[in-house]
């Protein structure tokens, strides 16, 4: 995406916003189903993320990054809030699911999907915590910052995290 | 396999990295960006419509100097009439009584409508002077003592006449004066009088009746309407909040109240009378007022974590918070004795309660309808209410734990004050009664509702609006 483009989704060029959704659509699908479970939700959170980035490109600077570093940004913010709106419980355990079925065979054939389903199976504060951690790239003390919890609050829950992904890794090919 | 177990965030991290294929990805493409589309529009309109607070804002201060402008140069202008008025029959006192007696003096009765003091204008050609008796002195010319003689006229005859349009000048400017030339007019009639050039101050502040070169432009009862007031004003309001919006809550912290005390605002009204019924109001006020956040917070208290110091463990906590002061950082220390039964990452509840002080300058532009007539008995109005942040600060933190052997122990907070918005606008609705209680003290109680239109927090991330209802009493002094 160049910056002729980016300009002319700031002027609300229809077309060129609609090539910068096509642009990103995948790679933030599958970045918004990582935090959602239900699929509409991440469906919904898609859609608002691209309104805030069409509402706040004015905002990009392009000598901070580069533009798809902003808008995942911007829907990681997106994905938190609509979390926050949910209310989660981080000690809400009840709703992890152990049966996840793997398309593929072997752990380095697993692909995108599988992972993101085992991401998906988390309880929803192992893996709000877990994909800023491990994916993201955040620190724990922003964690705490965005989600207004505690430092040790972040790592419980990413210890957790990752021990529930090591065992489901582990039984599924035992 | 193994290598991948070991370093797990490294495996995560790296296949998520990884190109994405598409087709692996099954997404309703036309029914996601028709929603899109369509929410992008409503953000266009949304961004048109959101400049209208600044500029109601801005409107609003330039009325208000543009008003508080007219209004002291009329006052003022008044007040150097009256002055002159009144240092012109002073200083006439004496003299009139030797002049009541000539043609200088209007001698003829006349009869006058009312029975206030009046001034008779006279302009005399042969001798340019003007002559001013009241009713008194020309019924009984010895007894006179309010004429005013006005020297150095320097133009042409010219009368006004007691008619429909009394203070329209009559051309005929070589006529000699008939008895009916004579107008009376009350003292406050006089103060109303057209200020122009020429017409009662001339340039060497003499009292001139009867040079309305522009006359016909300008009408005594219009001018009456367009007087503002600007008068002292207190005013003492109850709030109850109602938060509205997407308050954005952290995902274990819940908001449960927020309060605002009630505050006494000192300042001065300023009125605008556009009919017998309908008032603009505006002002400024200055008023301080504590405004108080109550949480729940639920923690989960690490046993791993804990720090022992002395007789007791301790654990730290860094929380972000919502508040009226936008996102707040506290620092909280929970302690519990060595050996208290508490088992690792058990849940502690704590009330935690924060007030906010806040300086704030109002600036309200209201419009008021009076059932009966402007300044008295029943009245609703509406408009917008803004409020200018001058300082806001945390007057006040409290903990309590709910927990039987976990207690708080200290709490820090800090915050950054860019958070939060310096201007906040609402629309505002009301009923009220007014009633003078005195002489020139006027007191109004009303009901208002305020509808927010901005945000609390300048930070995009934070979407909190508190709806106001406020019961207001308000007295006004009013000036002369």
């Amino acid at each position: 995406m160049d910056n002729q483009k980016i300009r002319l989704c700031i002027e609300g060029n229809r077309i060129a916003q609609k090539e910068l959704y096509e642009a990103y659509k995948v790679n933030l699908y599958v970045l918004c189903q990582r935090y959602f479970s239900d699929l509409e939700d991440a469906k919904d959170a898609l859609q608002e993320g691209f309104v805030k980035v069409y509402r706040d490109l004015h905002q990009y600077d392009e000598a901070k990054g580069h533009v798809s570093s902003w808008i995942k940004k911007v829907f990681v913010n997106t994905c938190l809030e609509k979390l926050r709106k949910k209310k989660i419980d981080f000690q809400k355990i009840e709703d992890y699911d152990h049966e996840v079925v793997f398309e593929s065979g072997i752990l380095s054939d697993l692909n995108l999907k599988d992972l993101t389903k085992m991401i998906q199976k988390l309880p929803t504060g192992y893996r709000t915590v877990f994909n800023l951690y491990v994916i993201e790239g955040y620190n724990h003390l922003e964690i705490a910052d965005q989600l207004g919890i505690s430092e040790s609050t972040s790592k419980t829950q990413l210890m957790k995290a990752k021990n529930m992904l090591r065992i489901k890794l582990e039984d599924v090919f035992k | 396999m193994e290598d991948s177990n070991n370093n797990l965030e490294k495996f995560f991290r790296d296949k998520f990295n990884q190109r994405i294929e598409p087709q692996d990805w099954n997404i309703p493409d036309n029914e996601i960006w028709d929603s899109i589309a369509s929410e992008i529009n409503k953000e266009d309109k949304k961004r048109r419509i959101g400049v209208l607070p600044i500029f109601l804002v801005g409107a609003s201060i330039l009325f208000s100097v543009l008003m508080a402008i007219d209004n002291y140069h009329k006052g003022k202008n008044i007040t150097s009439l009256r002055q002159e008025i009144k240092e012109c029959a002073d200083h006439h006192v004496t003299s009139s009584n030797n002049n009541v007696s000539d043609e200088n003096v209007a001698k003829d009765k006349v009869e006058s409508q009312n029975s206030e003091t009046v001034i008779a204008s006279k302009l005399i050609s042969n001798d340019k002077n003007t002559v001013f008796a009241d009713k008194h002195s020309v019924d009984n010319p010895d007894k006179t003592t309010k004429s005013i003689k006005l020297e150095n006229v320097q133009s042409k005859n010219s009368v006004f006449q007691e008619a429909q349009d009394p203070y329209i000048a009559i051309d005929d400017v070589n006529r000699v004066l008939e008895k009916d030339d004579i107008v009376f007019k009350t003292i406050s009639d006089v103060a109303l009088l057209p200020i122009i050039k020429g017409n009662i101050l001339t340039d060497d502040s003499h009292l001139l009746f009867g040079l309305l070169n522009n006359a016909e432009t300008v009408k005594p009862k219009n001018r009456a309407k367009n007087i503002f007031n600007i008068d002292p004003a207190a005013r003492y309001v109850f709030w109850q909040d109602k938060i509205n919006g997407s308050f954005d809550n952290p995902l274990s912290e819940l908001l449960v109240k927020e309060e605002t005390s009630p505050s006494l605002a000192l300042g001065i009204a300023v009125f605008k009378k556009l009919s017998n019924r309908l008032v603009f109001n505006t002002g400024i006020l200055y008023y301080q007022r504590n405004q108080t956040s109550q949480y729940v917070i639920n923690l989960p208290y690490s046993t791993v974590d804990e720090i022992n110091v002395g007789s007791e463990f301790e654990n730290r906590f860094s929380h972000s918070l919502p508040t009226g002061l936008g996102n707040i950082n506290t620092n909280l220390v929970l302690s519990r004795s060595i050996n208290s039964p508490v088992t690792n990452n058990e849940n502690v509840y704590l009330d935690f309660s924060l007030q906010n002080h806040t300086k704030a300058l109002a600036l309200p532009m209201m419009l008021s309808y009076y059932l009966k007539k402007t300044g008295d008995g029943f009245f609703v109005q509406g408009g917008i209410f803004n409020e200018f942040i001058i300082q806001n600060e945390i007057r006040d933190v409290n903990t309590e734990s709910h927990h039987t052997f976990v207690k708080d122990k200290s709490i820090v907070v800090d915050y950054n004050k860019s958070q939060i918005n310096k201007l906040n606008v609402s629309s505002v609705v009301g009923v009220g009664y007014e009633k003078e209680i005195l002489k020139g003290i006027g007191i109004s109680l009303s009901a208002n509702y305020g509808f927010a239109l901005t945000n609390t927090f300048a930070t995009p991330n934070y979407q909190h609006k508190i709806d106001q209802l406020g019961l207001q009493m308000m007295v006004v002094k009013k000036l002369k």
